[in-house]
């Protein structure tokens, strides 16, 4: 009997879902951020409010934009190791913030006590020295953090220059994943249109890299990693969200260079890399097969779209010969 | 179902699609490794059935919960022929191979076998280590419902890797869990992201499953099917297929070392008293038991989702010339005092001996000090003037294993 019910609905059952699927990514598309987005050298960071559709769900919002206009897609710092660095934040909020680091326990980036920001003003932040590597920067409280006011910190590694190859021997490309999940429940509490319950399970609908759900990864420049043969890619990762992640590489294994959350993992290489809520890793790619491969999170209800497979924290790597 | 019924479906399937499936994969004159199947049932602790979908050798005809281990040497040229008889597409991705892309499994980038259809997975075993495999349709669904099984790529000289330690056997520990509801209701299991499981497993099995004698590790040497190089640590094939975050918890006296990690050496080989699994990850444990050991260790499943403690299960390690003593101490000779309780003389013999048969025996007071060591005749010993108590008679060079008697107990009046 089970045999006869799955053959005949499973079909109808999987049709629907990519009908539906089909239908929620053509829904997201008008609200995935620009590439320009992703700039890394920002001097000026804008701490943006807005509203964020993902499939049938308008959400509150929050982002570190490198401009006053509202940008879904998050800003990425990167920033010299070794010396003290700066950043103008202006708060555009109607509340104070805390814009803090994160890094491993007890690093110069998890113990700076953070700069505050009032409602409305500019404040010169000035940071301390870190080591290469790949950082979070956030704004203090589960408010900030469920409405997704967080970026990437990229330390040591400046971008390659095809003119001056001596400059950057070791890497051909930098890539950068901000990986979030996304409760339109929790969103809509924080926001303060209903009380926050955060007894309630938690059951995150949507699940990201930078702020897309796949397809829109792969076309994301920064989310998909393009390399031709022989070259070595840096993926930058930070985990903004309450959930752990854990990512498998298809047709790859990668070098652990950085790991805040299990720092004596560097220079492990493996093809499925935890990435601890909070937390960040520095992963380092050599392309050594030519191909088209996934990359995705293996707990498996993160690889979803609001409920549809596949969707959610999905990308692939392209390797031309 | 049975192989040849197996074949028959498979060849009416198969004629039935021809004409409208197009079959982007290799075809292959070998006979099929693996099949697929979605009326699997499966016993849960509880002695429910559970039904699943999974994969089974072709030559047993039956599926297991996780799917067969595979094991292949290293460097070897591995060639899966895999055939689908049931009624939704499935693939065979060798997570952690990094096979190419058109043996990757990923219905968009490599291919599907469709109902009725065979296809093949070449790849070479270029690195030892502990990997899986696992459908890739619809996957959130397919690996929850049982799709996965372990790979071990092994070496023929017993070394984990080149350069690395020897050890005397393989021990595969796969982690899964399941939803229980969605086994049952497959096609109600939407939406995906609210999959919650709430049944963990080790090998498929749970709580008491676990402690039946084959699911024991025994370490040790001489164990029927187990360590054939004694003193050398058992390698555990760790890995996670779960949606759960899994948490190993090592008692000191296992002397556990990790040594690799996803099919390659960690940089440095470390202790271990926990270690943490995340779905897809892999981990190679060498044991080396402390002598006479017979305990558990804990491995607790974590929510991912809001890190709450789900359940544990607990896989026993014994040393076994434990069960090897018993077994002997089951099948040896038996010694006898008589009469028991004694008053004036106690005798001993062994069955199968003639009582006149002299005994080579100890003797142990009832505060544990040696009163005799050496042979007794049949007349016995003269007891009337010992205290009374418990005494102990223990054969001169016990060994139950040799088949000699163990010890036995007396009283005294």
């Amino acid at each position: 009997m089970v045999f006869r019910l799955i053959f005949v609905v499973m079909p109808i059952k999987l049709l629907t879902t990519l009908v539906v699927a089909a239908a929620a990514s053509t829904a997201i598309v008008g609200s995935v951020g620009s590439a320009s987005a992703q700039g890394v050298a920002a001097d000026t960071l804008w701490i943006n409010p807005g509203s964020w559709v993902q499939a049938l769900d308008t959400m509150a919002t929050m982002r570190f934009n490198g401009s006053a206009d509202f940008d879904s897609t998050g800003a990425v710092l990167a920033r010299p190791d070794g010396e003290a660095w700066s950043v103008v934040v202006i708060n555009g909020d109607s509340v104070d913030h805390v814009f803090k680091l994160s890094g491993t326990a007890g690093d110069p980036a998890s113990s700076w006590a953070g700069v505050e920001l009032s409602a409305g003003d500019t404040t010169a932040v000035l940071a301390p020295a870190l080591d290469q590597g790949s950082y979070r920067f956030f704004l203090q409280g589960d408010r900030a953090r469920v409405l997704g006011a967080a970026g990437l910190l990229r330390i040591g590694y400046p971008a390659p220059d095809p003119g001056n190859p001596d400059a950057t021997p070791d890497y051909d490309a930098l890539f950068n994943w901000n990986l979030c999940e996304w409760s339109p429940e929790r969103i809509v509490q924080v926001a303060g249109s209903q009380p926050q319950n955060w007894d309630a399970a938690y059951i995150p609908k949507y699940f990201t890299i930078n702020e897309r759900g796949f397809p829109q990864t792969v076309a994301d420049p920064m989310g998909a990693v393009n390399l031709t043969m022989g070259q070595t890619g840096i993926i930058s990762v930070a985990n903004h969200g309450y959930m752990d992640q854990v990512l498998h590489f298809h047709g790859f294994h990668v070098t652990l260079l950085h790991d805040t959350a299990t720092p004596q993992r560097a220079g492990w290489i493996k093809d499925t890399v935890p990435v601890r809520a909070g937390h960040t890793v520095t992963l380092k790619l050599l392309a050594n097969q030519p191909g088209t491969y996934p990359v995705h999170a293996h707990n498996l209800i993160a690889v979803t779209l609001a409920g549809f497979y596949p969707g959610g924290m999905l990308t692939q790597i392209n390797v031309t010969q | 179902m049975t192989y040849s019924d197996l074949k028959i479906r498979a060849a009416g399937v198969t004629l039935l699609l021809i004409s409208c499936t197009q079959l982007a994969f290799s075809q292959t004159a070998l006979p099929p490794l693996l099949f697929s199947e979605m009326d699997g049932i499966h016993v849960l602790d509880d002695g429910t059935e559970l039904p699943f979908w999974g994969y089974g050798y072709t030559t047993v005809g039956e599926m297991t919960l996780p799917a067969p281990t595979l094991t292949y040497s290293l460097n070897q040229n591995v060639n899966i022929v895999f055939t689908n008889p049931s009624p939704e597409s499935h693939t065979i991705h060798l997570h952690g191979l990094d096979v190419d892309q058109a043996n990757d499994g990923v219905p968009s980038t490599s291919f599907n076998i469709p109902l009725g259809g065979t296809g093949s997975y070449e790849f070479v075993a270029d690195h030892e280590g502990t990997f899986l495999y696992h459908c890739h349709v619809t996957t959130t669904l397919h690996l929850s419902m049982g799709m996965y099984g372990m790979l071990l790529v092994t070496r023929p000289d017993n070394l984990l890797f080149e350069g690395g330690p020897a050890y005397a056997n393989d021990v595969p520990l796969l982690f899964s869990d399941l939803e229980i509801a969605t086994n049952f209701d497959p096609t109600g299991s939407f939406p995906f992201h609210d999959l919650r499981p709430d049944y963990f497993m080790v090998n498929g099995l749970a709580g008491s499953q676990l402690e039946a004698p084959e699911q024991i590790i025994h370490f040790g040497g001489g164990w029927p099917g187990g360590p054939s190089i004694e003193g050398e640590p058992v390698a555990l094939r760790i890995g996670s297929m779960g949606y759960s975050r899994v948490i190993c918890h090592f008692p000191p006296e296992l002397h556990a070392v990790c040594h690799m990690s996803d099919g390659r050496p960690v940089p440095q080989a470390f202790d271990l008293d926990s270690l943490e699994v995340f779905s897809g990850e892999r981990f190679t444990v060498l044991i080396s038991p402390e002598p006479g050991f017979d305990g558990t260790f804990e491995a607790a499943f974590w929510n991912t989702a809001d890190n709450g403690y789900e359940q544990s299960q607990f896989i026993r390690v014994r040393d076994a010339v434990l069960d090897l003593n018993e077994l002997a101490a089951a099948t040896a000779p038996a010694l006898t005092a008589y009469p028991n309780p004694a008053h004036d003389r106690v005798h001993f013999s062994v069955a199968g001996s003639p009582k006149t048969a002299p005994l080579e025996l100890n003797i142990f007071d009832p505060s544990g000090r040696q009163i005799h060591s050496g042979t007794i005749s049949p007349e016995g010993f003269d007891v009337s003037k010992w205290p009374a108590g418990t005494y102990t008679a223990r054969p001169i060079n016990s060994d139950p294993s040799h088949g000699t008697p163990q010890a036995i107990q007396f009283i005294v009046r």
